[in-house]
This record gives structure tokens, sequence and C-alpha cells, in this order.
């Protein structure tokens, strides 16, 4: 199958160390460069190149992480070819549907970002589950997911002082992104709300349901169904919730 | 299975391998032990696989009763290493007794010392390592008093009893780290190479955080792309960050040098306060 709806970019081979190659795409966040990377990376997944050990995928770039040293020329040459013959990655993308309670009790922030966004704390909530969000690649910690598509009138700037911790679950907005914290960690977003789903499981050989490709979408609960979903959680009974596209 | 009881800590202490290989996808750091060379070179003398964990020791050691024989060799930084109060040999094959407590005294050179077991501790591995990540909770926690690590006691050395490494003195005298240039290259002002850097406080697993003289303070950020272990970042602020074996996948900043795993090795042997110039290589 050759696909002719994959628009060819100009890409640039850089060394990361002397055991990484990094591919970049124009420096844009874009759909179309997200699926233009993960098509690419499953051609080069396929091909398994000799020592190649991880691949680390991000906005506009694709890093290859290879056991030793690698020589740039010949494995840039081997990569074009690859890029030159790639076809469109088959579309198994999932979404999926993250419960979040923003009551008072999560939602730490709500009162402060809605003076500062002129809006009513509801119309915040409305505004950020009416959007769908593509996830562009997990990093910066375990199971942080990078999503797009966050809407205009929700970007807000980061807190001035970063809180020491910010707990698991928390879903916050700090620019022009949103996103959740699957592990507690010191951070400056501005904490809307919290999820009781785990976005990253240290007990599974695949700690992270989500994939770069899928998207998001907020599903806002109340408390109850809150704890009662942690309580789901926890025994081991909760599955989250999915629809193929 | 044999059994070390944790007296005391020390600064801070964790099990390492040789890190998560294959999990960065996941945002999962590589860990594992800071300077692969010590931990290797301690490894290789008891005759252990190299992926075998050891302890990390930072700057002040742990008290540790061993509850059964054990053979051990000490590498990295000269921690005045002690069996029952005496001075130890380093960088060779010790058999320790039943009873006896190791302890560790004034930091001599180097800032991480390994301790080597034979068979290497027995840690329940995730995702394919035994390192300690704290932040994710993966591998053992840090160290704590009345803590007890594990290890398959086998008396029987298969090896030469008397093998001995001379550390080298270059891993600990050299203050000149090696780099290569890193994909925002370009961004870096020339001068930074002649620059003479301090190792600050906030220095750790994570990142080396250091201060220079001359003010490299730029405007320029990079769209959110990988980072390594070596990994030199310029924040606006300019003061650079060197990312160590527990750093994120991916950052923000421009990523103007690498440090080669030398280097790497060679760095994470300096402490704050310690002074370090950078020189391109190759």
């Amino acid at each position: 199958m050759i696909s002719l709806d994959l628009k060819d970019f100009s890409l640039t081979y850089k060394k990361l160390g002397a055991t990484a190659i990094l591919i970049e795409w124009p420096q844009i966040i874009s759909e179309e460069i997200l699926t233009d990377i993960l098509s690419f990376q499953s051609s080069i997944e396929k091909s398994t190149p000799s020592g190649l050990i991880e691949l680390v995928s991000a906005y506009a770039s694709l890093t290859l992480i290879f056991e030793d040293t690698k020589d740039i020329e010949s494995i840039t040459k081997e990569l074009k070819a690859l890029y030159t013959a790639r076809i469109s990655n088959p579309s198994n993308n999932k979404t999926w549907v993250i419960p979040v309670c923003y009551e008072e009790q999560f939602g730490i922030d709500l009162q402060e970002i809605s003076s500062a966004l002129k809006l009513s704390k509801q119309e915040i909530i409305d505004l950020h589950i009416s959007q769908s969000y593509r996830v562009h690649f997990i990093g910066f910690l375990p199971g942080f997911l990078y999503l797009g598509g966050l809407n205009g009138k929700l970007h807000c700037p980061r807190k001035e002082t970063p809180r020491l911790e910010i707990k698991k679950g928390s879903v916050g907005i700090g620019g022009s992104q949103t996103g959740i914290y699957p592990i507690a960690s010191p951070g400056g977003w501005n904490i809307i709300g919290s999820t009781p789903i785990p976005l990253f499981d240290n007990s599974k050989s695949h700690p992270c349901f989500v994939s770069p490709g899928d998207t998001i979408k907020f599903e806002s609960i109340d408390q109850l169904t809150h704890d009662q979903i942690i309580r789901e959680v926890e025994q081991g009974s909760y599955t989250p919730k999915a629809e193929i596209l | 299975m044999s059994v070390i009881e944790v007296l005391s800590p020390g600064l801070y202490t964790t099990v390492q391998d040789r890190g998560r290989i294959g999990y960065r996808a996941f945002g999962i750091p590589v860990s594992g032990s800071m300077d692969q060379l010590s931990a290797d070179l301690g490894n290789k003398l008891l005759g252990n696989d190299s992926n075998a964990p050891v302890l990390e020791i930072t700057m002040v050691g742990p008290k540790l009763l061993f509850q059964d024989k054990a053979n051990i060799a000490i590498t990295g930084a000269d921690l005045s290493a002690q069996v029952n109060g005496e001075l130890l040999k380093t960088n060779t094959i010790v058999c320790i007794n039943s009873e006896d407590v190791l302890s560790f005294g004034k930091l001599k050179y180097g800032c991480r010392a390994y301790l080597c077991i034979q068979n290497g501790f027995d840690v329940p591995a995730h995702f394919g390592s035994c390192s300690t990540y704290e932040k994710a909770q993966l591998g053992l926690p840090v160290l704590k008093k009345g803590m007890k690590l594990h290890y398959q006691n086998n008396s029987n050395l298969n090896f030469h009893q008397n093998s001995r490494i001379k550390p080298s003195s270059f891993l600990f005298k050299e203050n000149t780290i090696a780099v290569i240039p890193g994909p925002e290259y370009n961004l870096m002002n020339e001068k930074f190479l002649s620059e003479t850097f301090e190792i600050t406080q906030d220095s750790n697993r994570m990142g080396y955080r250091l201060n220079g003289m001359l003010g490299f303070s730029h405007s320029k950020s990079i769209l959110t792309s990988s980072v390594m272990p070596g990994t030199i970042q310029l924040p606006p602020s300019g003061n650079p960050v060197v990312l160590m074996r527990d750093c994120q996948t991916t950052g923000g900043y421009p990523r103007i040098l690498q440090v080669t795993e030398m280097g790497i090795n060679i760095l994470v042997q300096k402490k704050p306060g310690d002074l370090i110039k950078f020189r391109l290589v190759d």
C-alpha cells in the first residue's frame, strides 16, 4: 500500500551524543507532523536497524538511541531511504475518556484563574471538557502526556512560584498547554482538577495505557464518582474507557 | 538469602545497576550508576555481571551490619571505608565476616563510592532494572535506617582473590570535562568553552547545576525534544545544567553541548563547590 497522503517534510539528521541520532522536522507543533513521525517511527521499528535500543519521539523530532557509537553518515543514508519508502501508519489510534473531578478540593487554582481569565469556574470547566486533545508524546515525567489543542481562551501563565509538590492525578493548565501529573512532582501549572485513574502504573510492563497519536477527552465527575473510581482502581476492577476512532 | 541491616543510611545511598533500557518513550529515565566506570570495575573484580546491582554512596557513607559472610569490593570515591573501625582496602576484594560492621568516614577524594558485592544485591527489578528512581518509586527506596538488603552469599571465590585495580588518579583529579557539540551548538557563545564553572549545591542524580562568572543569559527556547544523560542545557538564566542519569527524557532548553560517557563518569565524582571547565573533543 503506497500512501499518497503523506507529505514529505525536509528532515535534518544530527548527532545527540555518540550513540544517538536526532531527526528533526520543521520545528512547529502540528498533527500532520505527528502523523509523519509516527509513520516513520513504525517503519524504523519494522526494519530494526542493527544496535537500535530505543526510540524517543517529541513534538517535531524522533531520536534513535543505539547500543554503541554510530557512524552518522551511514545511518543517515539508511534512514533517508526508509523515510522515502515509509507508508502511512495504519490508524489504530484510540480516544480515551479521562474522568476529572473539578470540585474545589481538587481544583485549587480554579478561583485564581477564573479571575485572571475573566471566566466563571463553570465556563472554564465547560471549555476544558469540550475539546479533544491529541497526544503528541510522553516525556518530562513517567507517563506525562504532551497534549495539543487547548482552547486559546484557557491559555494562562504558569504560577510565579512553582509548588514543591503537586499531587499525582492533578490536572493543570500551564501557558498554552494542559496536562495531567502522572506522579507527584514539583510544578508551576495552575491546578483545575484531579483524575482518579493512574496515567502511569509501575506494576505493569506497559505502564501507560495511552500512546502517542491517541486522543484524550475529559469528563467532569463529582467527588462521589471520583472516590468510587479510586476504590475500583485499588481493587483492580477499573478499565479506562476507550472508543476506536 | 543473606541479610545486611542498615544501621544508618548515609547522605543518599541507592541501589544502581546499568539502568533501564527501552522505556524512555514512556517518560521513564534511564537511571543507573552515576559513575559507571567505577561500578563496573568493582563488579569485574568480583567476577559479577556488569549489570549486577551495587550500592551507590554519596559523600557520606552508611553504616551496615552484615549478618553473614560476604565478598565485597569498594570502588569510586574514597570515603575512608572501615570494618569494625579498622580502615579497609578499597579497589580490591575484601572478605567480610558475619556480625562485621562496615562504616565510612572522611571523604578523601571523589563524590560517589560503589559498594559491590559478589553476585550483586538481590533487589526486585522494575522495567528490567534494579536501579532506584525515587520519583516514580522504582527499585528499592533510598536507604533508610532499619532497612534490610539481601544478597546470595557464596563463600567460594571463583576468581583471583588477590586481584586489585589501581584507580586512575585521572578520574578524580581531572577537572576538564570532554564535550562534543549538541544539537543547538550554534546558540552557544564561544566564550563558554573558556569559562570556569562552579558546581552548585543544587546538583544531584537528575542534573548538575553550574554557575559561571560570565553571563550567558539569552532568550531562546526550543520546541520540547529529547535529552540524554550528559546533555548540557542552557536555560535563559545562562547558568548551564548538565543532565545526569536520572534526567527527564525531554526538555525545552537549548542543548548546546553533550558530555562524553567518560566525561560523565569524571564529572559525577565532583562535588558542590568544585570548579570545572569544558573541552571540545573531536
